[in-house]
């Protein structure tokens, strides 16, 4: 089955109302463009035009237009509005604008135009717009500032040892935290605005010369053909981009880690940042990545490729057990033991419902446990967890409603599916199917559907990169660092197929 | 593409739910046979014995107990299905692990037995047959354990667990099928017996009984067993007992078998074949009665010259006893001859069985003490 991609076509509905601005024509009359604004800004009444005057000529006037919030007021106070009202040059200059650009405003970023349309996208970005009596053309000025999140460790992807610092929600932050690990020249950022409506800032990160050119075209591409009315997190972009979006699977990866992305870039990926989310993606993603975590590469060898290798085994299990537990007990009792056959029958004695019944129940109510405590305040996930273990667990089994053997399955389940949290969506539903095959036709129909399962991950592409890359042939240089992760001094080239400069490490990276 | 799709996923659906379950059951909606006594009734027909397993409702300490059924019927099936008008759950016999044979069933052929135990998807074909020495087999299902509730899982146990003690084999009901069409082999089964032990009215294995095809011929005792299983060299374990060697009648030595290899090779010469058995033993000298020291090499050679001896002559007498009494090659020798000799077997085959009669075996011994335990020398009692 393959799901293919659909994008919407419809594109230039959403462009006729940006460019009502551009009938707007700024006069030379200050008046005049004022009027301008406030009927631009009408029923805006954040948006703050403060009108001022030249302490030595009192006609030449100024106004500046913020929005109130969205500003440093420090910044305007001190750096526009002192220099520009003690500004004794003013008089006597015919393009006062230029004056206060190069001489009189203290400000980084500063720019000029008379593009209304701009002029008003940099007051809605929190910038300041300056105008002067007798001039068609405005001065924006960076004054952007406004509170953001301190960076914390992010609650979703904790580690042991390692940097604890995670992305927040500003862009400009989070790239500095990218620019800081890698500082090279070769780090480009890519700026581009997407959503009609909420203009929201992406950046595509990659380093040039070892990111795959092919990839990073794909991924422009897509970006320049999303068409959506707003971005409120890179989850909108990962959706609208990713490959076989259909499927339980994601092919492009997440993290809140700026180390994680760091990583990424280093094996030639890119990144995709949006303003506003903390949530940075990762192209191409491999199925392999699943079971990577940031730590595995900061502590010691042996004990990351257990952790790896624990997770793909809990992966395995975790979406096995349930079909298995119920196939074999429901159509193969000969492949149980005998001791372990008589103790399972002897728990099911005086259940009431059939076996994929109890399953089906007590899996559901997991998921209705594991989503609640999500959004709940700590001190009510106390509650619940009291709730799950002792009325699910131990009540329904003493109440005959459930055996006990299920309450086991369910847990092994619950446990192995929470160690790799990446892939707790797709493992639910995999779950789930598999389950519902092995209960209506046995083993037969579990091995169908962990068949079909393999076809459906080896037909799945990440970017034209295949998603079971690593597993699709034998190369022990990509094995390094799937199932195990071998140490560092071994590990010299990048993955093939992601980037075509390979060598990472040249010559020994080990003194030997 | 997106026609087809939901077409698939209604074919889909279709397939897995209006097909239904076949072969659902649920695990506690037949009750589970551990295992089953054939006998004959006084009326002919055939009387199933089962013991099925009691599971009792009851939470945390429930206890697994047994309980039997028993149904007459004209064939076997019969009887299985007529269970059902005792009890409610079908019988199942995936999980049983015995079948006991009564020595009336046995005598009168138990081909349909086997035919009905290969032929049903449910039996395993690695069920222990055994033969009944008592008048049912219904009696020894009867019994009680010692240790665990249900007879029959125990049962298996015990033979399964005479590889350390020989006095009884272990034959499978796929062993047994295997060489009922074989001329140069001989079926044989355990033997069982009610006992008492200990004022527990349990049973006992000992022994075998010997087929003629699928009839029953006759037993040998558990004695002659340990050594018929030194010619089949399915010696794993096992004890050898020297009661008294000239010169030291308080000797009662006992030897236990380390491992033991048996080699038998079939001699053609003179128009005539001969086997020779050639079995090595190496064993560990466990205990003694009397205060003497064979420690030393030449003490240890006493005694292993001593054992040789005495199990060639058992050995020999009892082929002997086998040729002379039933004329039934359990022993296999047929089978050598036809894997070693094939040419001459295409000769000789078809009339193995009176060959067989007067074949002489030439048997060679070597026991070879490894060790004798913690002590270096035996313990002295007085003086």
């Amino acid at each position: 089955m393959q799901f293919n991609k659909q994008k919407s076509p419809k594109a230039a509905e959403d462009k006729k109302q940006e460019k009502n601005d551009t009938q707007y024509q700024l006069d030379h009359s200050l008046d005049a463009n004022i009027k301008l604004f406030e009927n631009i800004f009408n029923d805006n009444d954040t948006v703050v035009l403060r009108l001022f005057e030249n302490r030595h000529d009192e006609k030449v006037k100024y106004c500046i237009i913020f929005i109130e919030g969205m500003v440093d007021n420090k910044i305007i106070n001190d750096d526009i509005i002192k220099p520009v009202v003690q500004n004794t040059a003013a008089a006597s200059i015919s393009d006062i604008l230029e004056n206060l650009k190069n001489q009189v405003v203290y400000s980084s970023n500063i720019e000029k135009t008379q593009d209304v349309s701009e002029l008003t996208a940099a007051v809605i970005s929190g910038d300041t717009v300056l105008l002067a009596e007798g001039s068609a053309v405005g001065l924006i000025i960076c004054t952007k500032g406004w509170k953001n999140r301190s960076i914390e460790e992010p609650q979703g992807e904790r580690v042991i040892s390692g940097p604890r610092e995670g992305f927040i929600e500003a862009l400009t932050v989070n790239l500095s935290m990218i620019r800081r690990r890698v500082e090279t020249p070769e780090l480009k950022m890519k700026l581009m605005t997407l959503g009609v409506r909420t203009h929201t800032k992406i950046c595509v990160c990659y380093i040039e010369g070892i990111v795959n050119r092919k990839i990073l075209d794909e991924v422009f591409k897509r970006l320049k053909d999303i068409n959506i009315d707003g971005i409120l997190d890179s989850g909108y972009i990962k959706e609208l981009i990713m490959d076989s979006p259909l499927s339980i699977f994601k092919t492009v990866g997440d993290t809140e880690r700026p180390d994680t992305v760091a990583a990424k870039l280093l094996e030639g990926r890119i990144a995709v940042l949006a303003d506003g989310s903390p949530v940075v993606l990762t192209i191409p993603y491999l199925f392999m990545e699943n079971f990577q975590s940031n730590e595995d590469y900061y502590i010691n060898f042996y004990i990351a490729s257990f952790n790896r290798i624990l997770r793909i085994l809990s992966f395995i299990v975790s979406f096995s057990v349930p079909a298995i537990y119920t196939a074999l007990v429901t159509f193969h009792q000969e492949t149980i033991p005998t001791t372990l056959l008589l103790s399972i029958s002897t728990a099911r004695q005086g259940v009431p419902f059939p076996t994929i019944v109890e399953i089906i129940l007590l899996l559901l109510s997991f998921e209705m446990l594991r989503e609640a405590g999500l959004r709940m305040p700590n001190f009510v996930g106390q509650a619940l967890s009291i709730v799950g273990a002792l009325v699910l667990g131990t009540a329904s089994v003493e109440a005959k409603l459930v055996s006990a053997p299920i309450v086991i399955i369910v847990s092994i389940t619950a446990i192995s599916s929470l160690m790799i949290p990446v892939m707790e969506s797709a493992i639910s539903i995999l779950r789930l199917l598999l389950l519902l095959l092995s209960a209506f036709i046995g083993l037969y129909g579990y091995i169908f559907g962990v068949m079909g399962l393999l076809i459906h991950l080896y037909e799945l592409r990440s970017f034209g990169v295949p998603y079971m890359m690593t597993l699709i042939k034998f190369e022990p240089s990509e094995l390094k660092d799937t199932a195990i992760r071998i140490p560092w001094w071994y590990i010299r080239r990048r993955p093939h197929l992601i980037t075509s400069n390979r060598i990472r490490q040249s010559g020994g990276g080990k003194s030997s | 593409m997106r026609r087809k799709l939901p077409f698939l996923i209604l074919l889909a659906v279709f397939m897995a739910t209006i097909t239904g379950c076949w072969n659902y059951r649920e695990i506690n909606q037949f009750s589970i046979v551990a295992g089953a006594a054939v006998d004959r009734g006084e009326n002919g027909k055939y009387v199933f014995t089962f013991e099925i397993i009691d599971l009792h409702e009851g939470g945390r300490d429930a206890k697994i107990n047994s309980k039997l059924v028993k149904s007459e019927g004209d064939t076997l099936f019969d009887a299985i299905r007529n269970a059902l008008k005792f009890i409610a759950p079908r019988l199942y016999f995936g999980h049983m692990d015995i079948v006991i044979i009564s020595e009336d069933v046995a005598r009168e052929g138990i081909a349909d037995l086997l035919n009905f135990l290969s032929r049903d998807q449910e039996p395993r074909p690695t069920i222990d047959l055994l033969v009944s020495r008592e008048k049912t087999a219904m009696e020894i299902l009867n019994s009680q354990g010692i240790l665990t509730n249900i007879r029959s899982f125990e049962i298996s146990e015990m033979l399964e667990a005479q590889r350390n003690a020989l006095k009884a084999p272990e034959v499978k009901a796929y062993q047994f099928i295997n060489n009922l069409p074989c001329q140069g082999v001989a079926p044989f089964l355990p033997a069982v017996y009610s006992d008492e032990n200990a004022g527990v009215k349990t049973s006992e294995i000992s022994g075998m009984a010997i087929f003629d095809e699928d009839r029953l011929a006759g037993f040998i005792d558990e004695e002659e067993t340990k050594y018929f299983h030194f010619i089949i060299d399915k010696v794993k374990g096992g004890l050898l007992i020297l009661k008294s060697i000239p010169g030291d009648d308080k000797l009662n030595a006992t030897l236990e078998i380390f491992s033991s290899k048996t080699k038998v090779k079939p001699v053609y010469s003179e128009g005539k074949v001969s086997i020779e058995l050639k079995i090595k033993t190496r064993v560990v000298f466990d205990e003694q009665g009397s205060e003497a020291d064979y420690t030393s090499e030449q003490g240890q050679e006493i005694i292993e010259k001593a054992m040789g001896n005495l199990l060639k002559e058992n050995i020999e007498k009892l082929i002997k006893k086998v040729q002379k009494e039933y004329g039934l090659d359990i022993f296999g020798f047929g089978r050598t001859v036809q894997s070693e000799k094939t040419d001459l077997w295409k000769e000789i085959g078809h009339g193995w069985r009176d060959s067989f009669r007067d074949l002489k075996v030439n048997v060679d011994t070597e026991i070879e003490i490894v060790d004798t335990g913690l002590l270096s020398a035996p313990i002295k009692v007085g003086s």
